[in-house]
């Protein structure tokens, strides 16, 4: 076993162990609280109204476009995490190079935030 | 130092007097101090919880001119344990249009990304159990961003799977919420791994000893990472996804009894675990005040570092609970545009000039300064007038 799989081990059994625990809980207190059932009870909440129509519903297709913005900039994160941690042996080369990357990725910023992507209507 | 034999890799779990059946690794490099770490480690996190509930129900009194809870305990110290016994005998609904199997799974999707966050703080040391921390885990920073994003999929699960229109649009609101804030917190994390020079937390701290804290070296990460990191958790000023006002409570209106207790649960954890993660980034950890080492008290932190890192996660806990009750909730288009046109480029320019600074050195940096505050003023000065251009004059008041 390499020593990255033994560094990281733990969060497996702690993952495990944080399972175990809500598994736990719920059980006992399924166990503990008493269970009747109703037809109302069973029932969503909304208004306190009958409800209408199914719950899944149509969704506004703002949340889409935010999604897409917001995979560009965490792939761009990957990159930029290395890059912080060996930029000191690289010397200014590092810097263009990243303040390059960098200044692509706001243009695109600008170019929704232009395009009104970013403006919620 | 405890070292693994067939890795050589060293375990922190246990103090190097621990005896040897603790600390030999078995299945797969856990070793049974492990096991015991990560169990304090969750009973922590419970116990920290229950004082922070109750905490914050007297932080609310005391704002709205109350005294809180008082019955239970000593100045109402018990009314959490009652509450949890409460929850423990409150049934349990599952709606009938609910998702019966996708329902019950999301409070372990919740809560669990919160706990395993927890795994990679460096507590500090503690007089003789050495230094406190599960291991030298050297991507740190890459994990406490990685982990608690996996939330958001359990509370997509909440809000799709209970059948509920409020709770479909909660759970939307919490990843639009959560997918924007998660980008100034990266940003803002960028420039403590250039100071450091590493991922890796317990080394983060240890930098800060040296080089002065992040939070007087980089002051605008700061207070990125802490507003960005409170709009994480979701609370009040930035509280859009769960608005009990207006969506009867997001994504977990259908959740009752002790389901509900674990959503409950990861909430305030996660207030604790972004407190813990602030103190260790730009605090210093468990350094007990900047430049403890210069005047002699370095072994305060040294033998009881542990202290003074829950004083400061305490500090910050409290910051948080004020900002709740002081504080107005935001619109969602306020709290989008926050992200996204103030905080991510200033999260940029706090990047590039941490790099200017860290490679060109301080003259250039000044240069840098100067031009980007050049260059906001010409921003701001063109915006206002093109607004008094274009805008027609106000209609007088009568």
């Amino acid at each position: 076993m390499d020593s990255y799989s033994i560094t990281y081990a733990p969060v497996i059994l702690a993952a495990a162990i944080g399972v175990g625990f809500i598994a736990l809980t719920l059980t006992l207190a399924d166990q503990l609280a008493p269970r009747v059932r109703s037809r109302g009870k069973d029932s969503i909440y909304e208004c306190g109204m009958p409800t209408i129509g199914q719950g899944w519903s149509q969704m506004n297709l703002r949340y889409y476009l935010y999604a897409i913005l917001f995979l560009v900039f965490e792939i761009e994160s990957v990159f930029l995490f290395p890059w912080t941690v060996v930029y000191k042996g690289l010397g200014p080369f590092a810097f263009w190079e990243m303040a390059l990357f960098v200044s692509m990725l706001l243009f695109g910023l600008a170019y929704a935030w232009r395009k009104g992507v970013l403006t919620w209507e | 130092m405890n070292v693994d034999p067939t890795t050589g890799l060293t375990l922190q779990a246990a103090p190097s007097w621990a005896p040897d059946f603790l600390t030999t690794p078995f299945l797969g490099g856990i070793a049974l101090a492990d096991i015991i770490a990560i169990v304090v480690i969750l009973l922590f996190v419970l116990n920290f919880v229950m004082m922070e509930i109750w905490l914050e129900r007297k932080v609310a009194g005391h704002v709205q001119l109350r005294r809180g809870p008082l019955h239970v305990g000593p100045h109402g110290a018990m009314q959490s344990p009652a509450d949890v016994v409460k929850l423990l005998t409150k049934e349990q609904l599952i709606p009938s249009a609910a998702d019966q199997v996708v329902f019950p799974i999301a409070p372990y999707l919740v809560f669990i990304p919160v706990f395993l966050t927890f795994l990679v703080i460096p507590w500090g040391p503690l007089v003789l159990f050495g230094n406190l921390v599960l291991r030298p885990f050297d991507l740190g920073l890459v994990y406490m961003v990685a982990i608690p994003a996996v939330q958001g999929v359990g509370l997509v699960m909440a809000g799709w799977s209970s059948g509920n229109k409020y709770s479909l649009l909660g759970s939307a609101r919490v990843v639009a919420q959560l997918i924007s804030y998660e980008l100034p917190i990266v940003v803002a994390l960028l420039g403590v791994a250039m100071m450091a020079g590493s991922l890796s937390l317990t080394t983060i701290v240890e930098s800060q000893m040296t080089r002065g804290w992040n939070v007087f070296m980089q002051p605008l990460g700061f207070v990125i990472f802490f507003l960005a990191t409170m709009s994480e958790m979701s609370r009040t000023p930035f509280d859009i996804a769960i608005a009990e006002s207006e969506i009867v409570g997001g994504p977990f209106i259908e959740y009752s009894g002790m389901r509900w207790g674990m959503f409950y649960l990861a909430e305030f954890a996660a207030v604790c675990l972004n407190s813990a993660l602030t103190a260790t980034l730009y605090l210093g950890g468990w350094e007990p005040f900047p430049g403890s080492r210069a005047l002699g008290l370095g072994w305060l932190g040294d033998y009881f570092g542990v202290l003074f890192f829950l004083g400061k996660v305490l500090f910050l806990v409290v910051i948080i609970q004020w900002a709740r009750f002081l504080l107005p909730r935001l619109r969602i288009d306020q709290l989008m545009d926050f992200a996204w046109k103030l905080l991510l480029p200033v999260g940029f320019v706090n990047f590039i000039l941490t790099a200017v600074l860290q490679i060109f050195g301080f003259a250039w940096f000044a240069v840098g300064l100067g031009v980007t505050l050049a260059g906001l003023a010409t921003l701001l000065t063109v915006y206002r007038i093109r607004r008094q251009v274009s805008a027609p004059l106000a209609p007088a008041v009568a």
